[in-house]
């Protein structure tokens, strides 16, 4: 790959990180919002607000990374099912 | 025409990855409602791991699922066009005869 389709592929693959930490983000924003901020009438964070947020923040991020690893893990379950039966069905 | 054709693959490639992280992304948003609900700790206990476990199962038996339903679908309906179809050609030739 020359340097211009590189340059040009980085450039898509920019995009789509962006794309999809901005969405991820404001998903993470709406849960946190939803599970965080029960009152309404004061102007600032309360102080269990505060850590509220700061530790949805943060699950929500190691929720994201558990997940991919389930489904990372559940495919590689499906790629050696698929390997044995191909197997068997060889020995046959 | 190839070079068209390229485009279009990659296009199409875009589209069903675009559509793969996106349904990541709900999949993570669906087990966190449910699963955590409680911020007195920095870390995912147990217990919300499990359930996250059960969750992302489920919503991989139900993508599996829909998925099975709109390819029997699919089936279903060009089946039935080749039926009309068929039927369409025998009527031209009886007619001619």
């Amino acid at each position: 790959m020359n340097s211009l389709t590189q340059q040009t592929t980085d450039k898509q693959e920019q995009k789509k990180l962006v794309k999809f930490f901005n969405l991820q983000f404001r998903k993470m924003m709406e849960q946190c919002h939803k599970k965080c901020i029960t009152t309404k009438n004061k102007g600032k964070l309360g102080i269990a607000e505060k850590a509220c947020t700061d530790r949805c923040v943060i699950k929500y991020i190691q929720t994201t990374a558990y997940v991919n690893e389930l489904l990372n893990s559940f495919s590689q379950e499906v790629d050696q099912t698929l390997q044995m039966q191909q197997q068997q069905s060889q020995q046959k | 025409m190839g070079a068209s054709n390229s485009k279009h693959e990659k296009d199409i490639a875009y589209i069903k990855e675009k559509n793969q992280v996106e349904s990541i992304i709900r999949l993570v948003d669906v087990c966190f409602d449910q699963c955590v609900n409680s911020f007195s700790r920095r870390d995912l206990n147990k217990r919300e791991k499990l359930c996250t476990t059960q969750c992302v199962k489920k919503f991989l038996e139900f993508t599996q699922r829909i998925e099975e339903r709109i390819e029997e679908q699919s089936i279903s309906e060009r089946q039935k066009m080749e039926t009309r179809r068929n039927e369409e050609i025998k009527k031209h030739f009886a007619n001619q005869n």
